[in-house]
């Protein structure tokens, strides 16, 4: 019967022994059997089991020998082939069930400072694609014995482990259920990135806002778990999801806290008043010089006017061309390798924009206005935010080139109406000013001092609301 | 924000010409009012905490409630309507000369169904994202008092003039839409106290109790003769002849706080007829959002013909009767409510 069953798995792995990376070593037991051991270069390193197997030659191969080494994979033989990609080692005997023991051996990249979400102050590691490098960076930090790491799996094909990261204690086991049902939906043959979750759980599909938050940093994650929150993990991917999350939340950096207070609010405010100036600069320009310039200070109107005489462009195309030329070297900035993509970029920009004004395809006031715009679209710490505010802008010049400041005032409306009526599982994605909770907006624009930052976010719905013991 | 939004727009700021100086005098009798109704809201709600005024209507009155019911959704519609066409029409004067109304009352009916059909609550949390705009709209408004002139507001000119009981009602009509929405949502007149609920129309009532004092302290006992709309004349107060600079920015703002506050009563206004009508018909709640589609689009027609709503021999009754017949159904529902006995 066994001798079956290795003959079937003999005859199943010769489709993967045409693989560049497969690996196939033979060694005699101590009972005369020749044992046949597979596994790919560089994910899992046979080494050390073929010496186990050679150091101990009065012992047999067995399942209960081999077990010291590490977790034992048993059963169909595509079942155990599958974890020869997760670091598997299969082991072949007449005499035996084929199975495989899992010792990882690959390649692992170092915590390195964050990328995106730099800071001046606080720690510089970052996220890993290891899960467990991951979790361990969570745990040194967050050193609580109710912090959960639940386990989940993702992808039918990538089988990407996922951890749901929580604080049993203060997180509301309503929203870890959530979470989890939310997970258990998706259907997906692949995860290659926590993006794609990300995408599947948000409450509303079709939003452009981000519902939940990515981050890189281990500190911020601890500061979400600290509050009731929940950081999901996927494995293989550099950064971890947070969520509830509040609009407020996607403007808040770790720098803030790090700082003192005064500095932390000041950064706050220039961030939000970024966020305005770069959603609708741009629009409320149109719909002031466009179509309402008796709405502008008379100085100022007459002062653009002059400097726009002779445009051949109506004022919404000018502005419209403008943008995408910006959104066309931030794309390209992107992809530009990193020795040249400053001075290309910087060149560019600047003989483009001077040639638009010297040809008048463009005014003065037009680049000024678009070049503030798309500066200030990169103020917020979270980038998809940043993202979001930069696809609403659009809509904003649209209705501005349509019905001016009317137009301009109805589409900031629809807008507004749009964010007010999102959530993130259950919580109002406007929390905490709409609805208003007073005690969350300590940590709002305004960042009050740590010392007064008693409790919890009450829009969380956390278990334990106090976060010291003197918080009434 | 549904008071200062429906008191701006029909608030009559230029009635300090004919009321006199005390023309404020009309929201704080307007807001005595709005205290007792809300007071007997508060009564109904405790007395059948599940349902709202439709459902009294039903419970107390019977037929003869749903009729009456139906009757306070047309008022509101008609309301709600009147809002729509005032806000156009003033946008259209200030902003958009050329573009023809339709234009601008399609696009305003497009946002307001489009935040109706998010639902009360969405509305509910706008309204306190922009409660900014409030505070913002009130330091304008104190701006306006380094105008003021003391002598067109002497106590003794004012003890004299009692001609404001003539217009008593004028002030009232602000409040309307805030009581239609707190007896029709399953509001939070149940949960809160009465103090607390007070709040809100206290705020507001100030607000318009200032805007106007500052006009009868402004424009004196001739009252505003420049300005033909109420906006306009609460802009109007502002005289930086110096500084065009601002006069324009102040304009832009009013503008702003005017169309935001006013998209926020129109929105929950649309939401309650067409929740109201379902509830009236027994219609199924997924068809909510294409009822507000279909409300919208009579709004539109209904703002949309002339000589119905633009009529400004007709809005002035509509509000009277309007105002006069929440107050009464209100007030009838209550006195019902005491002979009524619960049965299991």
């Amino acid at each position: 019967m066994k001798h079956s069953t290795y003959q079937s798995f003999l005859e199943s792995i010769q489709e993967i022994k045409t693989s560049l990376d497969f690996q196939e070593r033979t060694v005699m037991t101590n009972d005369g059997h020749l044992c046949t051991v597979i596994s790919y270069k560089n994910l899992a390193n046979p080494d050390k089991l073929i010496r186990f197997i050679e150091d101990n030659p009065l012992k047999k191969i067995s399942i209960e020998t081999v077990q010291k080494l590490g977790p034992i994979i048993t059963g169909e033989p595509h079942y155990i082939l599958k974890h020869l990609n997760l670091g598997g080692i299969g082991i072949l005997t007449p005499n035996l069930e084929p199975f495989a023991v899992i010792m990882e051996s690959g390649i692992k990249r170092k915590p390195q400072e964050p990328k995106i979400e730099r800071s001046i102050r606080g720690p510089s590691d970052a996220l890993v694609e290891d899960i467990f490098d991951n979790l361990s960076m969570i745990r040194r930090k967050l050193p609580d014995h109710h912090l959960r790491a639940d386990r989940m799996q993702l992808g039918r094909r990538t089988a990407n482990k996922i951890a749901i990261c929580y604080l049993a204690d203060v997180a509301n086991p309503d929203l870890v259920l959530e979470v989890k049902e939310r997970i258990g939906k998706i259907d997906i043959d692949g995860v290659p990135d926590a993006g794609i979750v990300e995408e599947f759980i948000r409450d509303r599909k079709f939003t452009p806002m981000p519902l939940t938050q990515s981050t890189e940093r281990p500190d911020k994650i601890v500061g979400f778990l600290l509050e009731g929150r929940i950081a999901i993990f996927v494995d293989q991917s550099p950064r971890a999801i947070l969520l509830p999350v509040s609009l407020n939340d996607l403007y808040m950096a770790t720098d803030d806290y790090y700082f003192d207070f005064w500095s932390g609010t000041l950064m706050r405010v220039v961030r939000f008043l970024g966020s305005l100036i770069a959603v609708g600069l741009s629009g409320l320009y149109i719909a002031m010089v466009g179509s309402s310039p008796h709405l502008i200070p008379i100085s100022l109107g007459l002062e653009i006017a002059g400097m726009r005489v002779g445009m051949p462009l109506p004022l919404p195309f000018e502005v419209f061309l403008s943008e995408l030329l910006v959104e066309l070297f931030r794309e390209a900035g992107l992809r530009l390798p990193n020795g040249i993509a400053l001075t290309v970029g910087t060149a560019t920009g600047v003989t483009l924009g001077y040639a638009m004004v010297m040809s008048g395809f463009a005014s003065i006031p037009t680049i000024i206005v678009v070049g503030i715009s798309a500066i200030a679209s990169f103020s917020t710490p979270n980038f998809s935010v940043g993202f979001a505010w930069r696809t609403l802008k659009y809509i904003l010049i649209l209705a501005a080139s349509v019905l001016g400041y009317y137009g301009f005032i109805l589409g900031s409306l629809f807008i507004m109406g749009h964010i007010a009526s999102l959530t993130s599982f259950g919580t109002p994605y406007t929390t905490p000013w709409g609805p208003w909770v007073g005690s969350d907006a300590k940590d709002s624009i305004i960042r009050f001092p740590h010392w007064l930052l008693t409790k919890r976010p009450k829009a969380f719905k956390p278990q334990e609301l106090k976060r010291r013991k003197d918080s009434r | 924000m549904s008071l200062i939004g429906f008191g701006m727009a029909f608030h009559p700021f230029m009635q300090v010409k004919e009321v006199g100086p005390n023309a404020y005098m009309t929201i704080v009798l307007g807001f005595l009012a709005t205290g007792t109704i809300l007071i007997l809201i508060q009564r109904l709600n405790k007395k059948f905490p599940d349902q709202n005024i439709f459902g009294w209507g039903h419970t107390l009155l019977g037929p003869l409630g749903w009729f009456g019911s139906l009757l306070f959704i047309l008022f509101i519609f008609l309301f709600d309507t009147m809002l729509v066409k005032r806000v156009t029409e003033f946008t259209s004067a200030a902003v958009l000369f050329r573009t023809p109304g339709w234009a601008s009352i399609a696009a305003y009916v497009l946002i307001l169904t489009y935040i109706s059909i998010q639902g009360e609550e969405s509305t509910g949390r706008l309204a306190s994202i922009l409660i900014g705009l409030v505070v913002l709209s009130t330091l304008i408004l104190v701006l306006g008092f380094s105008h003021f002139k003391l002598p067109y507001v002497h106590p003794a000119y004012l003890f004299r003039d009692l001609n404001y009981l003539k217009y008593g009602w004028t002030g009232f009509i602000c409040f309307i839409p805030f009581l239609m929405i707190s007896a029709s949502l399953h509001s939070n007149l149940r949960q809160q106290n009465l103090i607390a609920s007070a709040t809100v129309p206290c705020i507001g009532a100030l607000f318009l109790i200032l805007a106007t004092f500052e006009m009868a302290g402004v424009f004196g006992p001739l009252g505003i003769t420049r300005y033909s709309r109420p906006l306009y004349s609460l802009m109007g107060t502002i005289h930086l002849y110096s500084e065009y600079f601002f006069q324009n920015i102040i304009l832009s703002i009013h503008i702003f706080n005017f169309m935001c506050f006013t998209m926020v009563t129109a929105s929950i206004l649309l939401r309650i007829v067409c929740k109201g009508l379902l509830e009236l018909f027994h219609i199924q709640q997924n068809k909510l959002g294409l009822f507000t589609i279909f409300t919208a689009l009579g709004i539109f027609i209904l703002a949309t013909l002339p000589g119905l709503i633009t009529t400004l021999k007709y809005v002035p009754l509509v509000l009277f009767f309007g105002s006069l017949y929440t107050l009464f159904y209100i007030t009838l529902l209550w006195v019902t409510s005491l002979f009524h006995r619960r049965t299991q």
